[in-house]
């Protein structure tokens, strides 16, 4: 009986949780196609130009140090106002020598070299924040391709003195590479195009994701900095800053090209370093978020869909293993099967319609209706990130239960190298040079034949 | 009978596994289409640039005037390009009113049109343009000065390099940009306006920007952990100090509506959450964002940002050397001055940005819905002044 009970109590939990998640993705995809963005910083983009350093953290990144660098020196912000903090965080390869390289040539370019200290992402950019002279500080992985125009276009929010922290798009430029490329880039823009975008227009908390965005350094430090602890540090500080009265912005025009993983090996390490920070997050941060004077109801409830949304995956398969146990169990139950089956069998039909409504309106807004085919098959990603999801936070409660560590910090692999496979199409290591800047800061076009 | 329902149970499940195949099917033919070809192209070399659109025109006609013409005259040939035509004119032409137009026009020269023509095409001019009254445009580029006479109509943008008149009540649809200076009659509208110059037609040059004697008396209000906790000069401020909330070191949070009765000079960034209506004769030295209205009274010098969910009201006389930006709609009160000398202003409004008289700014007025300088009728129901209607 009470395998019975128990079995009742997680199928029933199972589709809640994930009718309410539903719920959500309908709501966020109707909202986006609905909903007006509410202020249209594209049209402040080169009006407000803040002193502004930008952060690219580098662990063994020789394979793409200099491309980033590169991006950054060719883009079009006041060079007066402008520095790149390059650091060398106990790098083993070619790294350092490249950002050195790039210092000695380009005077807004400096190199920091870590050699000792903490490891991780978050130790690096606390180490490189002390030494920022910005008042904004903008975050680049090095896989990342920014546009001539991205430092402009990302600094614009700050203009709003209650911005603390801006987001910016990213979009993968590997999509063709795998089916599991492609598949990550339908979930990308599903993610950006509209997740991110329906909840700054509904007046919530736009994730700031650690790269390709930037922090206002007072507002930095007023929540004490980065946390080096966190996996997830972008998460963590997203967080913080909203709860100390800070709001985040999203800039979809903002767009900058990525590489996301190619292997199911490299997502699932990718995956569970998110599942286990977002989750650490979720313990760390919940009696603040509740108890919280700055956020209102909805913005409360959205936090805790966004903190939670990794337990979803741990819930499903309990409710899977329950509808299991029920559908063989012999005796009567307390709550008819057949009506439980049905609402789980309508979880999936109406869970999974939601997630690919939302992956659909996605595709459509950003002009590639037939990409909507490749649906079917996110089936084997979302099994396949389920199973790597639910098997991380089965690590880290082991390790709250027996006082070890979760997954450590874990860098995804890259997959390309130095101006190799590039997304420009003049197809050189370089961004194409558009633009002349002329008197009073008037830009004209300089690209012939287009 | 009971043979039937095997055959049934077959069929369907034939079926079911059909459609199951049919769509793993799609999505693996659309891999294979899609494999080894970047389907989300984005442009990386995305530089946002005001006059786009008149750049883009100026370049496709460069590339079009390297195509075989076909000579109609001394003075013009014709250039066809798939279903356009394009009239290339050596010299200047003058259009006769009511005249009409369905071609691209390149004129080498100067450009004129009597009232009422009607031009269905862009328009690239050499020289300098005069469109008379009541014409109808498509687009416009001028590489001189551009006049446009009372009731014009622009289905899109206009661009020129000298001077640019927009007269009484004319209308664009998009943007207006000028390398040079834009002049604004009574009544005019567009989407945007951007160049060195943006002003009324009454426009004296001047900039204006310096603080009076009575400005440099202000009491300086700078927002701390210690000027809070003495609480004086910041309640003497207007302050309800139990209202302020520390966000960082350079910015503070004020939970409620802000009505201040004195002027002052702020110089800490501030954040209200309600509307905030601020006295006449302020010194805004760090950017204010309300949640609310944000009203600043008359003759103030804004040299931070002005940020407002709702509208913004910028009084009579005041100056602004940032970004003014409202989700709602944006007033320039009558003399607004909005210069910077490091670089451009902008005034941004998500719905209606309207514009009094006497307004000059360097750099771009732009809404969500239009800007629009305030007509001789509104302007007369404010009361205008006789000196007002000098103003056009």
């Amino acid at each position: 009986m009470i395998l019975l009970f128990i079995a009742e109590f997680f199928l029933g939990l199972a589709i809640v949780v994930l009718t309410l998640y539903a719920v959500r993705h309908y709501v966020f995809a109707l909202c986006r196609l609905a909903l007006r963005r509410p202020r249209d910083y594209m049209e402040l983009t080169g009006f407000a130009l803040p002193r502004t350093t930008v952060l690219v953290p580098m662990h063994n990144e020789e394979a793409v140090a200099a491309d980033i660098l590169q991006a950054l020196v060719e883009c079009d912000y006041d060079r007066t106002r402008l520095e790149v903090l390059a650091i060398n965080d106990n790098s083993e390869d070619r790294t350092g020598a490249i950002i050195d390289d790039y210092a000695a040539r380009f005077s807004i370019v400096r190199a920091i070299h870590r050699h000792q200290g903490a490891g991780g992402k978050a130790a690096a950019l606390q180490e490189a924040t002390r030494q920022a002279t910005g008042e904004v500080l903008l975050l680049f992985d090095a896989d990342y391709f920014p546009g001539p125009s991205m430092v402009k276009q990302l600094v614009a929010p700050f203009s709003d003195p209650q911005v603390g922290a801006v987001m910016g798009r990213v979009v993968p430029h590997n999509t063709d590479k795998t089916l599991l490329a492609a598949l990550l880039g339908l979930e990308r823009a599903a993610g950006y195009q509209v997740g991110q975008q329906a909840r700054y227009n509904l007046g919530l908390t736009p994730q700031f994701g650690g790269t390709v965005g930037g922090v206002r350094v007072s507002a930095l430090n007023s929540v004490a900095g980065w946390n080096t602890e966190s996996l997830t540090e972008d998460t963590d500080l997203t967080f913080r800053l909203v709860l100390h009265g800070w709001k985040v912005a999203y800039v979809n025009r903002a767009e900058c090209y990525e590489e996301v993983p190619e292997t199911w090996p490299a997502r699932e390490r990718q995956i569970a370093r998110w599942a286990t920070g977002h989750t650490d997050c979720l313990h760390r941060l919940w009696p603040a978020l509740l108890s919280s004077r700055s956020l209102s109801l909805t913005e409360k409830v959205d936090a805790f869909f966004v903190l939670c949304c990794y337990l979803t995956a741990p819930i499903l398969i309990l409710g899977w293993l329950a509808s299991l146990v029920l559908f063989f169990s012999p005796q009567m139950h307390s709550v008819p099967i057949l009506a439980v089956a049905m609402l789980f069998v309508g979880y999936q039909i109406f869970g999974n319609q939601a997630t690919f409504f939302e992956l659909g309106i996605a595709a459509l807004l950003d002009g590639m209706n037939r990409r909507v085919l490749l649906m079917p098959c996110n089936l084997f990603n979302f099994f396949a990130s389920t199973s790597a999801i639910s098997k991380a936070l089965l690590r880290f409660y082991l390790g709250k239960v027996w006082g070890s560590g979760g997954p450590g910090w874990y860098k995804t692999r890259r997959f390309r190298t130095n101006g190799k496979e590039r997304p420009f199409a003049n197809g050189s290591s370089t961004a194409p040079k558009l633009f002349s800047q002329g008197a009073d800061g008037i830009y004209t076009y300089s690209r012939s034949g287009d | 009978m009971p043979d039937v329902i095997p055959w049934r149970f077959i069929l369907f499940a034939i079926l079911f596994a059909g459609l199951l195949y049919l769509q793993f099917f799609l999505a693996h033919r659309q891999w294979r289409r899609i494999k080894g070809q970047q389907t989300s192209e984005i442009d990386v070399g995305y530089v946002r640039m005001e006059d786009y659109l008149a750049q883009s025109f100026r370049r496709k006609v460069k590339e079009w005037l390297q195509l075989p013409a076909t000579i109609r005259n001394d003075r013009e040939r014709t250039i066809l390009k798939g279903s356009e035509t394009i009239r290339v004119i050596t010299g200047g032409i003058e259009f006769a009113s009511g005249e009409q137009c369905d071609d691209i026009l390149v004129v080498e020269g100067d450009f004129t049109c009597g009232p009422g023509c009607l031009f269905g095409r862009e328009i690239l001019v050499k020289g300098n343009a005069r469109i008379g009254p009541g014409a109808r445009l498509q687009s416009m580029a001028v590489d001189g000065d551009l006049t446009l006479d009372w009731d014009v109509k622009v289905a899109r943008w206009l661009d020129c390099t000298g001077e640019l008149t927009l007269g009484v009540n004319c209308l664009v649809g998009a943007r207006v940009t000028s390398t040079g200076l834009i002049r604004l009659g009574l009544g005019a509208q567009a989407g945007s306006m951007y160049a060195p110059r943006v002003a009324t037609m009454a426009w004296d040059g001047t900039s204006l920007n310096q603080e009076t004697p009575e400005m440099a008396k202000l009491p300086g209000i700078a927002f701390s952990e210690a000027a809070v906790a003495a609480r004086e000069a910041i309640e003497n401020a207007g302050f309800d100090v139990q209202k302020l909330i520390q966000l960082g070191s350079d910015a503070w949070l004020y939970k409620g509506d802000l009505r201040l009765l004195s002027p002052l000079r702020l110089q800490t960034k501030l954040v209200v959450k309600g509307k905030c209506d601020l006295p006449d004769g302020c010194v805004l030295e760090a950017d204010i964002h309300a949640d609310g209205a944000l009203n600043v009274g008359a003759n103030s010098i804004c040299r931070g940002n002005l940020i407002s969910g709702k509208d913004i009201h910028l009084g009579v006389g005041s100056k602004f050397a940032g970004l003014i930006h409202a989700d709602g709609n944006v007033r320039l009160g009558q003399g607004t001055r909005g210069f910077k000398d490091d670089g451009m202003v902008v005034a941004y409004a998500g719905e209606v940005l309207e514009v009094e008289r006497d307004v000059a700014i360097k750099g771009k007025l732009a809404a969500g819905g239009r800007v629009i300088v305030e007509s001789a009728e509104a302007a007369e129901a404010r009361g205008a002044s006789a000196s007002g209607a000098s103003d056009d």
